[in-house]
């Protein structure tokens, strides 16, 4: 009779093992994905989180930079497979100390200017120069001839790439260059002689302070000169177009990034250009300008001020 | 006492009749209200991810207050929209023509008003890649770009294709716009995009150099633009808002809203078309 109890005690040990472990077996299969936040109280970089944990659909660990003091060792406890780090204090914190752990990062201010990990992949937060270009002459088809400021130091390269790729869609680019301070209002109202519109681009020489931006924006209202811009914000302040990136599209790719690193395939880009956009356009302002807009290009507008 | 009796009479008659007047009048009073009362339009599109809705409003909105008792609405979530509209009845539904298809008979409504862009009430949707390799192996190669919803987008392409395994297990990306879509082909973060024939012809007017690396490795069937519906019910009480929504064109405020749905104007439903919208 011990005997049969014992092997009823065995058997049921036995089952609940196999009960136990194949609960636990999936539990070991689900990859420990450790998000840190540069500053989860900036709107655009919530949004991004958000995005991608419902794009992901999977356990997160979640860190914020912005609320609390992360180390080395709290890092390191994550023990993750994966990191997604959103914004410059986010990816600098985790290229110290998870150089080793495949990184996706998005939402970096010119991430050129960063020595990657071999393990990092990401999105860039600035469109592909095309984009903008597209918008520029669906919206307004007569706008031919865009004047931009630019650096030799910061956007030379970009500025050869981006006229190249308008001359293909018709539209020419004439540069100024900018070496300093003195150099910027001066070269708006060059420009301002040459082309029907300026595009404004975010190089820190052309933009060193907030000032400039107003200067310049006033200058342009002053030559009635349209302002094509890369943030919604300056259309608020004068311009009559803004081609953003779209947040959330941002989150999804990152989303999509982290979920081939952890199937163990290799995207195929280190870096992807965002893939939305988010289009702005102040009607009032570009009817102030006597502009003509393209009616059937209103479909592409996200956002339209009167 | 008698003549108090006479003088009292008379404000006795008056309260009584007013009395009367309040109690006869305040159905007819009350149906007046009722018929103050805002006619929603709801709007939302499962075939495009149009996220400009605060402008829509904003136009919709502006472009109707003048007219008469009417509010747009729209919803950016297809869950919210279809709970919110279910059991309304003086309202106007605005939805793409495959999600009329799913839910116009289980929510009572009647197609009143189908979209027309170009001249056309149909349009096609068709994948595009930078390489010609056809079939379904293309959704195995990397993600598909659609600016419409993941239900509505595996939809189209198990039409397409017809293989529920490898539409299933395809990346969809999310994206606001097709031609976010067909960029994203072109610069390399999709291998294929799901969008519509005019956006492809619009690239071709506008782009042609990134127009020639487009190759159409996938077509769908015809199906209607937008549609304005109404419940059943409300079919006859919606007659002047729909008439309003039709000549929207005409006037230079509503030919832009109707721009931003990237329409060129509505048609009336032809009956013709039912067979389109049966799920």
């Amino acid at each position: 009779m011990t005997i049969k109890k014992n092997k009823y005690s065995a058997l049921m040990c036995l089952f609940l093992f196999f009960l136990f472990s194949a609960d636990s077996l999936p539990a070991e299969n689900v990859p420990d994905i450790l998000l840190i936040n540069s500053n989860a109280n900036v709107e655009k970089y919530r949004i991004v989180q958000e995005e991608f944990k419902k794009s992901l659909a999977m356990p997160v660990t979640e860190i914020d930079l912005g609320s609390q003091e992360v180390g080395e060792k709290e890092l390191r406890t994550a023990r993750a497979s994966l990191v997604y780090c959103i914004g410059a204090k986010a990816y600098s914190l985790s290229s110290r100390y998870l150089a080793d752990t495949p990184t996706v990062f998005s939402s970096l201010i010119n991430w050129q200017r960063l020595s990657l990990s071999p393990k990092a992949y990401g999105v860039s937060n600035e469109l592909n120069a095309r984009m903008p270009i597209y918008m520029f002459r669906s919206i307004f088809p007569e706008v031919k001839k865009i004047g931009i400021l630019y650096s030799r130091e910061y956007t030379l390269q970009w500025f050869r790439d981006t006229a190249e790729q308008a001359g293909e869609l018709g539209i020419e680019i004439v540069g100024t260059t900018v070496s300093g301070p003195k150099d910027i209002l001066s070269g708006v109202k060059e420009l301002a002689s040459q082309a029907k519109a300026l595009w404004l681009i975010p190089d820190p020489m052309v933009m060193p302070e907030k000032q400039y931006l107003y200067d310049i924006l006033k200058i342009c209202q002053k030559n009635r000169m349209p302002v094509f811009t890369y943030h919604s914000a300056f259309v608020e302040l004068g311009a009559v177009l803004s081609v953003a990136v779209d947040e959330p599209t941002i989150g999804r790719q990152a989303a999509g990034i982290a979920a081939e690193l952890l199937s163990g395939k290799k995207p195929q880009e280190r870096v992807q250009f965002p893939a939305g956009s988010d289009v702005t356009l102040d009607l009032k302002k570009a009817e102030e300008y006597g502009l003509e807009y393209n009616r059937n290009a209103l479909g592409l507008v996200n956002n339209i001020i009167r | 006492m008698n003549e108090c009796k006479i003088k009292q009479s008379p404000w006795r008659n008056v309260s009584s009749l007013f009395f009367c007047l309040v109690i006869l009048l305040f159905p007819v009073c009350s149906g007046t209200a009722a018929s103050q009362e805002k006619i929603m339009i709801y709007f939302y599109s499962s075939e495009t991810n149009i996220n400009n809705f605060k402008s829509l409003k904003m136009e919709f909105d502006t472009w109707l207050s003048g007219r008469g008792p009417y509010e747009f609405q729209p919803f950016s979530d297809r869950q919210t929209f279809e709970k919110h509209i279910r059991g309304k009845r003086n309202c106007l539904v605005l939805l793409s023509s495959w999600h009329y298809s799913i839910i116009g008979k289980e929510y009572g409504l009647v197609p009143l008003l189908t979209g027309v862009r170009s001249g056309k009430k149909y349009q096609k949707r068709i994948l595009v890649a930078a390489s010609e390799s056809g079939g379904p192996d293309i959704l195995q190669k990397g993600p598909v770009a659609s600016a419409g919803s993941q239900d509505y987008t595996r939809s189209e392409l198990l039409g397409m294709f017809g293989e529920k395994t490898a539409v299933d297990s395809a990346r969809i990306l999310t994206v606001p716009k097709d031609i976010d879509a067909l960029m994203s082909v072109g610069f390399e973060m999709s291998k294929s995009a799901l969008i519509t024939e005019s956006t492809l012809h619009n690239l071709k007017n506008t782009d042609p150099v990134l127009y020639k690396k487009m190759k159409t490795v996938g077509a769908g069937r015809e199906s209607l633009l937008l549609i304005l519906a109404a419940p059943r019910s409300f079919a006859d009480g919606a007659r002047n808002l729909v008439q309003l929504i039709q000549e929207m064109p005409k006037h230079s405020g509503g030919a832009d809203i109707v721009k931003m749905l990237d329409l060129d104007g509505w048609q009336p439903h032809d009956p013709s078309d039912n067979s389109k919208l049966e799920g």
